[in-house]
């Protein structure tokens, strides 16, 4: 499918997405969310503050000891009394607004969350391989956003060199011909026929919905379909082309063979046309992976991330 | 007893599920993952819930794999509930 094939090596990638850093702050971020689960909840006698959860005693007529229990979670503002209970110790009494009206209450509790600082006990305790000490997971905390700054930037990448490469490379007409580009195209058709006999309209009235193309007409959605089935050949071509130089093959037979194990647990005998177009679908989508992975291993070393 | 809990939900979108429970009442529910809008409605209604009736609302509810991020914290309160001796 390749005549000419331009090198993705070429193709200049912006030092924006060459360059990551992971902040302090992040880090500290992390290590305080990891200490938050060794938060402890206790009784406090101080006056109440934002975070608290408070435990008050009003009258209700219609509970049989005639009051009932009001849990506030001060801060969050779901309690029209909040601001008033600020700095009120348990045992007072006080009037809170509490449904529609002003009411005697009585703190009968305050309840305070205290966050512990980590530890290399703690640490411990969260259980990850070799991780020890503070030291430990600061490290495996900057190595988890490094993974991700990287697998964040090479989105980019992937989506800057594989556009360059498919503009450059010289590929051979891809059309009705090509077994690939007719299976995605002709199994999308018999995919919305089907969608269409469902609803009771036609291919032409579901498409641009079906599609995501929202306002364009039936002619421009299957120009575009075309447009997409084609691409994604070319992007499995890509793939197979570096595929088959590190002597990897995905092959019809390979899936079919697989497939036909789980058969007789489904209670089927033999294999459908548009099982087996998925199949193809499915190679086309392994291919187009294998580039990406090309892609990743090439640049992911050449992101640099620092530590800020 | 009051008890600050972290919760790893199986089956489900999202990663971790923690909350407070303070006499057996639910506060401060946090879904790590899953659908960011839902699970924050679900933390937002149940805060301040007693702890088996707020099983008994969300208990059951399906989103995939006959569970869901409110399943799933119904289990974890069950869990905890369970810990407590309640």
């Amino acid at each position: 499918m390749i005549n000419k094939l331009y090198d993705f090596k070429d193709v200049v990638i912006p030092d924006a997405l060459l360059k990551a850093s992971v902040s302090h702050e992040e880090i500290d971020g992390e290590l305080y969310l990891a200490a938050q689960r060794f938060t402890t909840i206790a009784p406090a006698f101080d006056g109440i503050c934002n975070g608290d959860i408070v435990v008050l005693k009003i009258p209700d007529e219609q509970h049989p000891d005639g009051v009932q229990q009001v849990f506030v979670n001060m801060g969050r503002g779901f309690f029209d009394s909040e601001e008033a209970l600020l700095g009120l110790c348990a045992g007072v009494q006080t009037q809170v607004f509490c449904e529609g009206k002003t009411v005697p209450a009585t703190i009968l509790a305050v309840k305070r969350k205290h966050i512990p600082k980590l530890t290399d006990e703690s640490v411990c305790q969260l259980k990850i391989e070799g991780v020890a000490t503070i030291a430990d997971y600061e490290n495996y905390v900057f190595e988890n956003k490094v993974a991700q700054q990287r697998q964040r930037r090479m989105k980019g990448i992937f989506e800057i060199a594989s556009k360059a490469v498919l503009a450059h490379t010289e590929f051979a007409p891809i059309g009705d011909d090509n077994e690939w580009y007719r299976t995605l195209y002709n199994g999308t058709m018999i995919q919305l026929e089907t969608m269409a006999q469902q609803t009771g309209k036609s291919v032409d009235e579901i498409m641009p919905e079906a599609l995501r193309m929202s306002g364009k007409t039936a002619d421009e959605c299957r120009r575009a379909l075309k447009e997409m089935c084609e691409e994604h050949v070319k992007l499995g071509a890509l793939g197979l082309y570096y595929a088959k130089q590190d002597g990897v093959e995905y092959t019809l037979e390979e899936s079919i063979a697989r497939m036909q194990a789980y058969m007789p647990q489904l209670g089927q005998t033999e294999i459908s046309e548009v099982e087996e177009n998925m199949l193809i679908s499915d190679i086309i989508q392994r291919y187009k992976e294998y580039f990406q992975k090309v892609i990743s291993d090439y640049y992911g070393d050449k992101i640099q991330v620092v530590l800020q | 007893m009051d008890k600050h809990v972290t919760f790893s939900p199986q089956g489900v979108c999202a990663r971790e599920i923690s909350f407070d429970i303070v006499d057996n009442h639910i506060f401060n529910v946090k879904f790590t993952g899953g659908c960011a809008g839902n699970t924050q409605g679900v933390a937002i209604l149940i805060d301040g819930m007693e702890a088996r009736a707020a099983v008994k609302r969300i208990k059951g509810i399906n989103c995939h794999n006959g569970t869901s991020c409110p399943d799933q914290l119904a289990a974890a309160i069950e869990q905890c509930l369970s810990d407590m001796g309640a």
